[in-house]
């Protein structure tokens, strides 16, 4: 769906631009309008017309409104505001935090009937990585970053709930998940080489994670789940009782409050994101800062974003993956360079962002491993965490599954 | 900001590099220069003015991010013509478009009836902060309508001014859909040959 399709003639840009079009003709024109800089021109045209006919001198917004917008844009853009930079980023990094514990839950829940998960060895490196995934916090900047790790945890665990139970539902041969590729791949295979590899470890990490229930390989690292949870649990309470808990009462309300939470700067990092490999291939994305971060660092990122449609026209909800890197600036400001991701995600505006930040690939010469990457999705039932393969088995067949999944985990920085 | 005063007289190219660099005032001038195309292509892509705003505000958030590595391949006017089709394309309204409201009844003059479509056009979309058409472009635009064939300015203007679909439009000139497809574009493809000066690459033009 994303080939290059032939130039709309004017009749039916014209028709696109009246909104005439039945719906599959009007996404194919618009995806191509937005590649395509003649028919984008021809469009302004048209608009430009319409403020002609309408004795405009051109088409103009009143002054409070070109104020409203440029002040909302500059605003929540950010990149010249430190706070808003490091704000956002934390919440990013706390996406990151539920991320990391939503994979510990699913991990955990599998082998609830094993031996208790809290009685395993404390995770040293568990901490680490909240640690680092949430950055140094500068004073005054750390505000809001403790409650939504909190409430990450709270939905990771519910997300996770569901993730499961429809992982089970969708009993061997009917999962969505394994049937549903074709559209995907289809949009990779139009494109370069990246995307291919990002596909592969897409689908990869799909099915892997939803094999997850039913395998049972158990994770290199299970100590660091004892510590997730203690992190989110009270002391004391059990980690596989509290997932039975939240197992009963995954309502339309959890949905709702996780969506909730999904803030509209995610949503707008998300849309950045996705604009770049849109419409300029790789390209710089605006600057975003993060303090307390060793300037002149190299940051390998990934960028998840859920497409709210799911990826192209499938309709499946499907995670997409866009690849950045990060160019730290001596200023503390980080500069997303190089972002890549499959076409598909041209007409996928997630609702959703995970930033799952690798660490720096070296800092002060030592090499650092990207820790994990995560994702979530949004199925009819709801938001679920998915935990998806490390970098290293990009590329890999699906049948990796719980293997790679285990592989993933944090403790596989020492690789 | 003290670029403020020469924010407005930076062309595109100017203006896209100036904001991206951060100064403030060529970032709104942009937003001025450009709102109403976003607007109006987000309105007529959503059917609503409201849901138009949003997206015109989605847009320039992405324009603001996107400006520093703008590069200037396409012209900005293009590029955030390209950012407003898939911010509305990605709008929750898009697969469940309204039509535009009705400007004018239907019981209203048809366009047969309508003898001065300029002014009916320019009526039925004045609002407080449209900027008026200067004298001798307006007069540009009512000339070139007026040698419209007919046909085509029956279809243009009842698009354009009444908000019609073209469905409606069939049914009001009694024929049928395609033939008013085809008579809209038409219309459109003179009066722009036309106007040509006033119509495409206007980012070229420091006001």
């Amino acid at each position: 769906m994303t080939a290059p399709v032939a130039c709309p003639d004017h009749e039916r840009l014209s028709a696109f631009y009246d909104g005439e079009l039945p719906p599959a003709e009007r996404d194919a024109i618009a995806e191509h309008v937005e590649g395509c800089h003649a028919c984008a021109s021809g469009l302004a045209d048209l608009a430009t017309t319409s403020a002609l006919l309408a004795g405009e001198d051109a088409p103009r917004p009143g002054e409070d409104l070109v104020r409203r917008l440029a002040r909302a844009s500059v605003a929540s853009s950010g990149s010249r505001r430190p706070q808003g930079r490091w704000r956002r980023f934390a919440v990013a990094a706390s996406l990151l935090v539920g991320a990391v514990l939503v994979g510990r839950l699913v991990v955990m829940q599998r082998e609830a009937e094993a031996p208790s998960v809290a009685e395993m060895p404390r995770p040293v490196e568990e901490r680490a990585i909240a640690g680092r995934a949430a950055g140094a916090p500068t004073a005054g900047e750390d505000v809001g970053f403790s409650d939504a790790d909190r409430a990450l945890d709270d939905r990771a665990a519910k997300a996770t709930t569901r993730r499961d139970a429809a992982a089970r539902r969708e009993a061997p041969g009917t999962a969505p998940s394994e049937a549903e590729p074709a559209a995907p791949a289809e949009v990779a295979g139009e494109r370069q080489a990246a995307p291919a590899r990002e596909q592969g470890a897409r689908q990869r990490g799909l099915a892997g994670a939803r094999r997850l229930p039913a395998g049972a390989p158990a994770t290199p690292e299970p100590a660091a789940e004892a510590d997730s949870l203690g992190r989110s649990q009270p002391p004391g309470d059990a980690p596989a009782s509290a997932l039975r808990e939240a197992e009963e009462s995954p309502s339309a309300a959890d949905t709702e409050r996780f969506n909730e939470g999904l803030s509209r700067d995610e949503h707008a990092v998300v849309a950045a994101g996705q604009l770049v490999p849109c419409l300029h291939g790789a390209g710089t994305l605006a600057a975003e800062t993060v303090q307390g971060i060793t300037p002149g660092l190299h940051l390998p990122a990934w960028l998840w974003f859920l497409p709210e449609d799911g990826v192209g026209d499938g309709g499946v909800p499907t995670p997409a993956i866009v690849e950045a890197e990060y160019l730290l600036g001596a200023d503390g400001s980080v500069d997303v360079l190089a972002v890549s991701g499959p076409p598909a995600l041209a007409s996928a505006l997630g609702e959703a962002l995970l930033l799952a930040r690798g660490e720096p690939a070296t800092c002060a010469g030592q090499p650092i491993e990207v820790l994990v990457r995560a994702a979530y999705v949004r199925e009819a039932d709801g938001w679920h965490g998915e935990l998806l393969p490390a970098d290293g088995q990009a590329g890999a067949p699906v049948e990796a599954g719980p293997a790679a999944l285990g592989d993933e985990t944090p403790s596989s920085r020492d690789r | 900001m003290n670029r403020g005063a020469g924010s407005s007289a930076l062309d595109d190219a100017g203006l896209a590099v100036a904001a991206g660099e951060g100064d403030a005032s060529a970032f709104e001038e942009i937003v001025r220069r450009h709102g109403g195309l976003v607007l109006g292509l987000a309105t007529r892509l959503l059917g609503s003015r409201a849901d138009a705003e949003d997206v015109a505000q989605e847009v320039f958030l992405r324009v603001h991010r996107g400006l520093p590595s703008f590069r200037g391949d396409a012209s900005l006017r293009t590029w955030i013509t390209q950012v407003t089709v898939n911010a509305a394309r990605n709008h929750h309204r898009w697969s469940r478009r309204r039509r535009l409201h009705l400007t004018r009844s239907l019981d209203e003059p048809a366009a047969e009836d309508a003898p001065a479509p300029r002014e009916k056009l320019a009526d039925a979309s004045a609002g407080p902060e449209r900027l008026a058409l200067s004298a001798e472009a307006g007069h540009r635009v009512e000339e070139a309508l007026a040698r419209l064939p007919e046909e085509y300015r029956d279809a243009i203007v009842l698009r354009e001014s009444g908000g019609l679909s073209y469905e409606e439009i069939a049914a009001r000139l009694g024929v049928r859909i395609g033939t008013v497809k085809s008579r809209i574009a038409r219309a459109r493809a003179r009066l722009q040959e036309a106007l040509r000066d006033l119509v495409g690459s206007r980012e070229e033009v420091s006001p």
